[in-house]
């Protein structure tokens, strides 16, 4: 499991550090490796603080895709591809018993449940050959969906997620007969929290909005941004501080990384 | 868009002074503007009138809808109506915050002008959200909204159109044959 759930992003790279934390002094080569690795989640690490950021970034944030399609450069879309689904396996994987702890045999035996990465999932899934079937997470199914229809509003997305409207989305790449369902679902769900996403986001001037945002999907956290973007700017217009010439974020954080980089 | 940018373009709005200073007709790209003689009262648009102010050149005349009786009678409408009422002028926030800011010793009840204004400013964004929000329930395709200001739709422009976005998006998932050809912008 460990291994199919390997690198490609920052968790990836995060879990690796984690990995080779635990023996710090076996080592140069270890040592260089964690190194590596460090550099890996620093530089990730920022390139994520650049992305909330609100004002001035240095390059165009790409949004997640949504649809059925994944944006590539979005790193959304990329976290969103580590979201683990329940699948059955439908035809004998050769020799990767080592990758299912749970049982000591030396294939992946037809019939098992296991829990698979969802880019993985969507490789290996074809609709020809069965090699596994997909089934869904339970915040699509039935019982939930009768949920989001009745209120949207009380759910807690963000735990329920964070990528309710986008991993519901990716779900429709399975085929199932419920698939014209959770679309809809989405859909209503959506709107039925558009109010609450927009008055929330516009009227919240000054404050600690975390209480605000803590149970938004990570969609409507981006649209939230987006909103406050909007209040704030008009807002500071009305305060006459638009005139007011300021220093670029881009210079303020260059000199604190500056002064972070210094004793080393 | 930024609203010093919208607060740039309200600049281009004509209003009339009174100098206190002579000159001949200046030619400018944007047109002619003067003879100023003092005490004749003359249009030129609103930078150069504030320009002329800060040097304490003119005094500004209020524009005609700058008055607390007509803006009552706005706020009023506006708040009777269900849709968007009409507005003194395009750019009526704008106008006001610069010409009171600067020049509030040439307009009578300046503070009173400033609630009023302000009143309608709420009525209408609240208004806007409103629709926004049954715009966005009723799934429609397409709105028409009259007598929005630039301003107004500044403040909601980016906030809406990730939301129809997303919405778009969404509502393709429900037909997943035609949403296959579509090639994403990136």
């Amino acid at each position: 499991m460990n291994r199919l759930l390997w690198p490609r992003s920052l968790s990836g790279a995060l879990i690796g550090l984690q990995v080779l934390a635990p023996k710090p002094q076996t080592g140069s080569e270890t040592n260089t490796q964690q190194r590596k690795l460090q550099v890996r989640v620093r530089r990730l690490h920022s390139v994520c603080l650049s992305h909330t950021q609100m004002d001035a970034q240095p390059y165009f944030p790409v949004q997640a895709g949504v649809g059925m399609e994944e944006n590539f450069l979005s790193l959304d879309d990329i976290l969103l591809s580590h979201e683990r689904l329940p699948v059955r396996i439908e035809c004998t994987f050769p020799r990767l018993g080592f990758l299912e702890r749970s049982s000591d045999t030396q294939d992946i035996v037809e019939g098992t449940k296991m829990e698979l990465p969802l880019w993985l999932s969507k490789g290996l899934y074809e609709k020809k050959r069965r090699v596994l079937s997909v089934e869904l997470p339970k915040v699509y199914r039935e019982g939930w969906r009768t949920v989001f229809n009745a209120d949207p509003n009380v759910v807690d997305l963000h735990k329920r997620g964070p990528y309710y409207y986008s991993l519901g989305s990716q779900m429709l790449h399975f085929e199932s007969p419920e698939n014209p369902d959770i679309a809809q679902t989405l859909l209503q769900t959506f709107i039925g929290r558009f109010r609450r996403t927009m008055d929330s986001s516009q009227n919240a001037y000054n404050e600690d909005t975390s209480a605000l945002v803590e149970r938004l999907d990570s969609l409507e956290k981006g649209l939230f941004k987006s909103g406050q973007s909007g209040l704030n700017g008009f807002q500071s217009w009305e305060k006459g501080q638009a005139g007011q010439l300021t220093a670029s974020s881009l210079v303020l954080n260059y000199r604190k990384r500056k002064m972070a980089d210094g004793p080393h | 868009m930024d609203p010093a940018e919208v607060e740039f373009l309200s600049e281009k709005e004509i209003v009339k002074i009174i100098p206190n200073f002579s000159l001949d007709k200046i030619y400018l790209i944007g047109g002619d503007l003067g003879p100023f003689n003092p005490g004749l009262p003359v249009e030129v648009p609103v930078w150069l009138a504030l320009n002329l102010k800060q040097r304490q050149k003119c005094r500004i005349v209020p524009p005609e809808w700058m008055d607390v009786e007509k803006l009552e009678e706005i706020r009023e409408l506006e708040r009777k109506e269900g849709t968007f009422a009409p507005v003194p002028s395009p750019y009526y926030m704008e106008l006001t915050k610069l010409l009171l800011n600067h020049a509030s010793d040439n307009i009578p009840k300046a503070d009173e002008i400033r609630t009023l204004v302000k009143d309608i400013w709420d009525t209408r964004i609240a208004k806007l959200r409103l629709s926004a929000d049954s715009f966005i329930n009723q799934q429609e395709a397409h709105a028409k909204l009259d007598n929005l200001t630039l301003m107004e739709i500044n403040t909601i422009r980016s906030f809406f159109l990730d939301s129809l976005n997303f919405m778009y998006k969404l509502r393709s998932n429900m037909q997943p044959a035609s949403s296959k050809g579509k090639a994403m912008d990136y």
